[in-house]
């Protein structure tokens, strides 16, 4: 029996081991936000401050290092690109799901492509489109980019749901009178919710972090999101770490919690293209 | 009525087809044209020129230089985070406790989700060379000897890199053993475990074969990953110190977006697509042909 226990003690070490790992250095960067630059110094593993939490961290990080600016950006932008790829997306899945027009299945397996297609081959050429449409630095151009590099996933998502939806709904609703549009509105996209859920989720979380487009697209500080405006605030807090990781924590909060609402809907989201396929 | 049902139906898709035509149908087109020619992205006049941008490219040695660090950044990161992440999902699959399994596995998630930034400017805080954690913890289990700028030498910057890479995208690898190892019938690993199996045999000749097809995914998108790598290298160190972390990511990037040799630039990312294109059909291939074996 004690030979037991011990035995599975010693099965947890990797688990508690790996555990640690991964969340001390989140535990690290929340704990050491509240501390003075010097107290991190001193012993980076260090947990209280003592002279209390300096809150004063995040008020700078917040006003002087401008995240409040980049905050707000990124929201927008965020929030923008979720508005519209949902729309799109949803309109042309449902399409090719549903009403399956001549050439859908063509089109779907166009969409399908869009995943193996690297951003290398394609980066260039938007960049300079996007110059000439004189979309640079601004944040529509950048909305853009985002929502055309999320539209094949989305869409096979999205269509496989929506080929899974029962049939006698809609036809009863049809015998009733019901039109094409009426049927979409107040019967079919009611049901689909949960797939948009995931794919809302999937592409918050992915916009949110994203960098490359905005480190080429955005030059101007007044518009960076908060991947690239953290740059500079590195550069600027550089030998200031009770603000910088008071940044960090700012930046890393919308996206942490988002997922551990939303858990459950993640792993479904990444998991029904590579499990079932 | 059917006509009214289609115009309904093309007008959905026009906005998603519009998108597909400007953000992949005429981009790759034009990247491949292009490729062709000698044209640098500003005048609107160009020549072709053949192959000739694929030989300039690779006749260029930093090129070739650039393309080793990527492939030893892509294989290993590939079979560490493979071989590590198989192991750990059946640690947690098989952990007793079913608190601690469901707490694992919304944790190893997180790095997944963290912005590359966060994850960049943390680790490069807690590396750094006086006042880091990392260099704490060693000096304080007495490995001062150990202690280093581990961004800051060109012996060390590419492994701290590839580690760093591993802790951040792990999570993916174990997440999706583990829920492939939940869809394995239950009677099938009682059945073994009846015939005296252990933890190594069950996981030798039951798991590794019943999980072909996810070791497939986990190698080939880990691959792909490592094969585009860009953000996370760029922010720690930017491909320096020297040339000793510049992959073929941030090399096209300073051709393009610092040097605007755009032409070179779209020749680079052609050949990066092609490798990436290759490696995966090989993978595949390789994979699926030991699956015929068993």
């Amino acid at each position: 029996m004690t030979n037991n226990r011990l035995f599975g003690a010693l099965r947890m070490l990797p688990v508690y081991g790996l555990f640690l790992i991964i969340v001390y250095p989140l535990f690290y960067m929340v704990f050491n936000s509240l501390r003075t630059t010097r107290e991190i110094m001193m012993q980076p593993s260090g947990l209280w401050s003592s002279s209390g939490p300096q809150w004063s961290n995040y008020a700078e990080a917040f006003v002087i290092g401008k995240v409040s600016v980049y905050f707000a950006n990124s929201a927008f932008v965020t929030i923008s690109s979720l508005v519209i790829t949902l729309a799109v997306v949803t309109l042309a899945a449902y399409s090719l799901g549903k009403w399956k027009p001549p050439g859908h299945s063509v089109l779907f397996v166009g969409f399908l492509a869009t995943l193996m297609i690297t951003g290398e081959m394609t980066t260039i050429p938007i960049f300079l489109m996007l110059r000439d449409l004189d979309l640079l630095n601004s944040h529509p151009g950048l909305i853009l980019a985002y929502v055309g590099g999320g539209i094949g996933m989305a869409i096979y998502l999205i269509r496989n749901f929506v080929l899974s939806l029962p049939k006698e709904l809609d036809e009863a609703a049809r015998i009733d009178g019901a039109g094409y549009m009426r049927v979409f509105w107040s019967i079919d996209l009611p049901l689909i919710v949960p797939v948009l859920a995931v794919v809302a989720i999937m592409s918050f979380v992915g916009v949110w972090s994203e960098f490359f487009w905005a480190l080429i697209t955005i030059t101007d500080d007044k518009l960076k999101t908060l991947p690239l405006g953290l740059l500079n605030f590195q550069s600027q807090y550089n030998t200031n770490y009770g603000v910088l990781l008071a940044g960090l924590t700012i930046v890393t909060l919308p996206s942490l919690l988002v997922y551990l609402f939303f858990s459950r809907y993640f792993i479904e989201g990444m998991t029904a293209g590579a499990v079932k396929g | 009525m059917i006509a009214r049902k289609y115009t309904l139906a093309y007008l959905f898709l026009l906005p998603a087809v519009a998108l597909l035509a400007a953000f992949y149908i005429y981009p790759v087109l034009t990247s491949v044209v292009r490729s062709f020619t000698d044209w640098n992205g500003f005048d609107a006049g160009f020549l072709w020129v053949g192959w000739g941008n694929y030989k300039n490219v690779f006749g260029d040695h930093h090129f070739w230089a650039a393309t080793g660090r990527t492939l030893r950044f892509a294989f290993v990161t590939t079979i560490v985070q493979t071989i590590l992440g198989f192991l750990l999902a059946f640690f947690i699959y098989t952990l007793v406790s079913d608190r601690w399994r469901k707490l694992m596995r919304v944790a190893v998630y997180i790095p997944v989700i963290l912005p590359g930034a966060v994850v960049s400017l943390l680790w490069s805080n807690l590396l750094s060379p006086n006042f880091g954690l990392v260099n704490e913890v060693l000096r304080a289990i007495g490995l001062e000897a150990w202690a280093r700028g581990w961004l800051g030498s060109t012996e060390t910057a590419m492994n701290t890199l590839m580690i760093v890479n591993t802790w951040k995208f792990i999570g993916m690898t174990i997440t999706f053993y583990i829920v492939a190892m939940l869809a394995i019938p239950k009677d099938l690993i009682e059945s073994a475990k009846m015939d005296g199996a252990g933890s190594g045999t069950l996981l030798w000749h039951i798991f590794r074969p019943l999980l072909k097809g996810i070791t497939e995914v986990n190698f080939i998108l880990s691959l792909i990953g490592g094969l585009k790598a860009f953000d996370l290298i760029y922010m720690m160190t930017g491909g320096g110190p020297g040339d000793s972390t510049t992959v073929l990511g941030i090399m096209i990037y300073r051709r393009a977006f610092l040097s605007f040799r755009f032409g070179e630039a779209i020749t680079m990312g052609i050949i990066l697509f092609i490798v990436i294109l290759t490696l995966t059909l090989i993978s595949r291939r390789l994979i699926a042909s030991r699956e015929d074996e068993q």
